[in-house]
């Protein structure tokens, strides 16, 4: 679709639309979500569907919203079509964590709860089709809320360390790692062996895109050696094989329908024809004799209309892609090589599904492969291919508009970071050098690369 | 060099998860609060009220109110111990059984807007929040079309929005029965329904299922959504191209909160209320993602300038009715308006165009007669199956499925005869037009 055909589009069908077409093609830079690019900046900027999404699917766009919004019933409940959530759960919706489908954030401190995020937990080794092992009784995620009548899993408090860095222009910045606290434990102590990794929600714009980039454009970016970008290869339980992960912190989840049934059973304990067994282990006997709404709670039909919304949410245009400061950071982010990961640029496969992403140049920032962070941002704990200190190169496009959406920044997998700043010193591993940079900047360099990281 | 950072990593994560002993639960460490508010204002809220109270966790559990009345009415009601909800019904049920314990008591809190009471009986159940009925309009859209946002439910039925309404379905639409019912009191059964009828016979049909209402105006489906204030307004302050009008009649839609008489956690359950009521708690009800309005006076100091006060607007217009009232009727004012507008719509719309036609021509061209023709039709298009007063019969409200049809069939043969008649005026005012224009 052409910028002009685009732009009409967006002005005839989203919500939301600020300005109307502009007299002039602006750069195609500033279209970072191809066809699917809404002009947008306020606070519903990740939530407007793309403007090329055909007017026939636009009832099922929003019966996927309504679903992506909807707080789910304890069962057994008049409202059938809503019940299924529990027995053990995090939050009672999507858009519980990914708050208009932005990013969550850490709490404070220990006096408050988790809401946005969650606990990962697993065991030394590999479990089925080598992925995590799970605890036999935790699972391989703490469930800090129950329905009525059953014990919740437990809490997960986090506990910030602090120390400051020195930059080499003498600018202090204060930077914390979390410390995962758990108390309310109801089924009996973790394992001293037990891995933990908290996860804030990512945001969930612009990921139809990243779906409908081809596995061999991935996979040819990858270091054979695995050294320098890999693949993470996971078992994909709706096509029952081994597949290309791109979804989740650590690419984890095959698909967007594997990622959204993933999450329904973890985070909500809601079954689908993906996931169709209530998330309780053996030794949780209250919760596998609890009522379930359904077989599955959630019907193919419904969990595709809530897939189709997410693979069509549109990413938000670029801003000030022609200021002086931007052009320059943009410059220095490829110099010090955030590029090689933080791809500028990919294109969409010309058979992707739906159609309407197709042959799309898009501008994520990722590179969609695993890549070792280094030891300050392990987790120690794998998933597949991923190792302890694998993460996979997360999207920046859209990220500039962070604070505006949520109203609050949190960065990294586990939101430890407060500012973008914060974020690039914490990179280590194969980025060592990029952050080496970074702390070698002056203050007006450094400023430049944030500007660029705004703009995006 | 790939094992050696494993183990340098694990050892890492290992050191940093600590299964640390914190201080086990006390009895009132959290609340329950059974609530059918969108995910949105249930975080606000949520977040708001743990970091004002250290230690005490809300949690929550949803469901819709005709679907918590036997959630509540369960033994132990499910260790409920706040229910917040916009559902009047169930309070006054719950107050009735029982089943809840007064609130502390606060001058500062009103007991009703205007005439209109927002409290239950002994302090049992008071409003958390108010909502009115308005209109949502796209007012560039209706701009570019010469029209001006409605400030009447009178010009919902002017030819000029003909289509350009959208229009909630009372037996579809949760917030819309209470809506219609206030302009049945306020304008009085005959009236109410007459206009009902013409503006419902001019507008688009909103039914659940996709897209809201506000999404509707705001893309230009419509330019005029039929709607409650906080939808419109939440949306526009996330950057929706929509102003909201509050109409020349407004009514009010309380929500309320009350504590369970049983409730496990009675402390906790009143540091909610208690925060939910205050100042603190009640500015959160101006937050971008609710607009709702608060209930507290006193806060309105403290929102944006022009916020909308119900308590002003309560000084200068009548926005009393019938709560009570209007509960036992709604279900068949619903009923009644599919019957009259949903069911015959396409009908229902022809035959008020022909009588805004023939009654601008008779007024155009002095035609008594054609003036007598278009008040028959419109005394037959506003026929009524039911009258004010049977509307009132307690066992007509609660058994009336049985005669849906035959008010159909009645119905029809009203209009039937009204169209019949109007369309033949009409023709023969054409047919003299025709001929006068060929005389000369």
């Amino acid at each position: 679709m052409t910028w002009r055909a685009a732009c009409a589009a967006t002005v005839a069908l989203a919500t939301y639309s600020a300005t109307g077409c502009p007299d002039t093609v602006p750069d195609a830079a500033l279209m970072s979500g191809g066809s699917s690019t809404v002009i947008e900046t306020g606070r519903e900027a990740y939530a407007l569907p793309s403007p090329a999404l055909p007017s026939v699917l636009d009832d099922t766009f929003f019966l996927g919203r309504n679903l992506f919004r909807q707080v789910w019933v304890v069962a057994p409940a008049l409202d059938r079509e809503t019940a299924g959530l529990g027995p053990l759960f995090n939050r009672p919706s999507c858009a519980a964590c990914h708050l208009k489908n932005g990013r969550g954030r850490a709490p404070v401190g220990p006096g408050e709860k988790m809401t946005t995020m969650l606990v990962r937990l697993s065991l030394p080794g590999r479990g089925p089709h080598g992925g995590p092992l799970p605890d036999p009784v935790y699972g391989d995620q703490l469930n800090d809320a129950a329905v009525p009548g059953i014990p919740a899993e437990g809490q997960a408090r986090i506990r910030w360390l602090e120390h400051t860095e020195r930059l080499a222009d003498g600018e202090q910045i204060s930077l914390r790692r979390p410390r995962v606290e758990f108390s309310e434990l109801a089924y009996g102590p973790l394992g001293d062996d037990i891995l933990v990794s908290p996860r804030i929600a990512p945001p969930v714009f612009g990921l139809g895109l990243l779906e409908a980039v081809a596995d061999r454009d991935i996979r040819a970016r990858a270091d054979p050696t695995g050294r320098h970008g890999r693949v993470n290869e996971v078992w994909d339980p709706v096509g029952k094989r081994m597949a290309l992960g791109r979804f989740g912190w650590k690419a984890g989840a095959a698909s967007l329908l594997h990622q959204s049934a993933s999450a329904f059973s973890g985070d909500l304990g809601i079954t689908t024809s993906v996931f169709p067994d209530e998330n309780c282990s053996a030794p949780q006997t209250a919760c596998r004799a609890a009522p379930s709404a359904g077989t599955p709670e959630v019907e193919d039909a419904r969990l595709g209309m809530l897939v189709l919304y997410q693979k069509s949410l549109a990413v938000p245009a670029r801003r000030d892609v022609a200021n002086g400061q931007v052009r320059q950071g943009e410059r220095l982010f490829a110099e010090i090589g955030c590029a090689d990961c933080h791809l500028p640029q990919m294109r969409t496969a010309d058979d992707a599904d739906p159609p309407f992403l197709s042959g799309q140049v898009i501008h994520p920032y990722t590179d969609l492969l695993l890549h070792d962070m280094g030891e300050g941002l392990a987790d120690g704990r794998p998933e597949f291919s991923a190792g302890p200190s694998h993460w996979r190169t997360p999207p920046l496009w859209g990220i500039g508009l962070s604070s505006r959406v949520n109203g609050n920044a949190a960065y990294l997998h586990d939101g430890r970071a407060r500012t973008l700043l914060e974020a690039l010193l914490w990179h280590g591993g194969e980025a060592q050098a990029a952050a080496q940079a970074v702390r070698g900047m002056s203050r007006m360099q450094r400023n430049a690369l944030l500007r660029f990281l705004d703009s995006l | 060099m790939h094992g050696t950072v494993w183990r340098a990593a694990w050892f890492a994560a290992a050191t940093l998860a600590c299964v640390a002993s914190l201080p086990a639960a006390g009895a009132d460490d959290r609340v329950v609060v059974l609530t059918s508010y969108p995910q949105e204002t249930l975080s606000l809220f949520e977040s708001a009220f743990e970091k004002a109270n250290p230690g005490t966790r809300v949690e929550i559990v949803w469901r819709m109110p005709r679907d918590a009345m036997p959630y509540l009415l369960e033994p132990g009601s499910h260790g409920v111990d706040v229910y917040w909800s916009a559902s009047a019904r169930n309070y006054a049920e719950l107050a009735r059984r029982d089943m809840l314990t007064p609130l502390p008591a606060d001058p500062a809190l009103p007991e009703a807007v205007g005439g209109f009471p927002i409290a239950g009986p002994e302090r049992l159940y008071r409003a958390s929040e108010i909502a009115g009925y308005g209109f949502a309009c796209n007012t560039a859209r209706l701009e570019a079309r010469g029209l001006h946002c409605p400030a009447t439910w009178a010009e919902l039925a002017a030819p000029e929005y003909a289509g350009r309404v959208l229009l909630p379905v009372p037996s579809r639409v949760g917030f819309a029965p209470l809506m219609y019912e206030i302009l049945l009191q306020r304008m009085g059964w005959d009236a109410g329904w007459a206009l009902i009828g013409e503006f419902g016979a001019n507008a688009a049909l909103f039914v659940p299922g996709g897209a809201f209402i506000t999404d509707r105006v705001a893309r230009g489906e419509q330019d005029v959504g039929v709607t409650i204030d906080f939808f419109a307004k939440s949306a526009a302050a996330n950057g929706s191209p929509l102003t909201f009008v509050y109409p020349d009649i407004i009514g009010f839609s309380p929500a309320h909160v009350a504590v369970l008489a049983g409730a496990p956690h009675p402390q906790a359950a009143q540091k909610y209320v208690t925060f939910l009521l205050s100042d603190e708690g009640q500015r959160i009800l101006a937050s971008p993602d609710i607009r709702k309005l608060p209930v507290r006076p006193s806060t309105f100091a403290t929102l944006e300038a022009g916020y909308f006060n119900p308590y002003e607007a309560a000084a200068t217009h009548d926005v009393n009715y019938d709560l009570a009232r209007a509960q036992r009727r709604q279900a068949l004012s619903s009923a009644l308006f599919d019957v009259l507008v949903t069911e015959r719509q396409a009908a229902l719309r022809e035959l008020w165009q022909s009588i805004h036609r023939a009654e601008h021509l008779a007024a155009e061209r002095g035609d008594a007669p054609l003036a007598d023709a278009a008040r028959r039709a419109r005394a037959a298009a506003t026929w009524l199956p039911v009258s004010a007063a049977e509307s009132e019969d307690k066992a007509l409200q609660r058994d009336f499925a049985g005669r849906l049809q035959a008010w159909g069939a009645q119905v029809d043969e009203q209009r039937a005869r009204a169209t019949a008649e109007i369309t033949s005026v009409l023709s023969r005012a054409a047919a003299h037009t025709r001929l006068a224009a060929g005389g000369r």
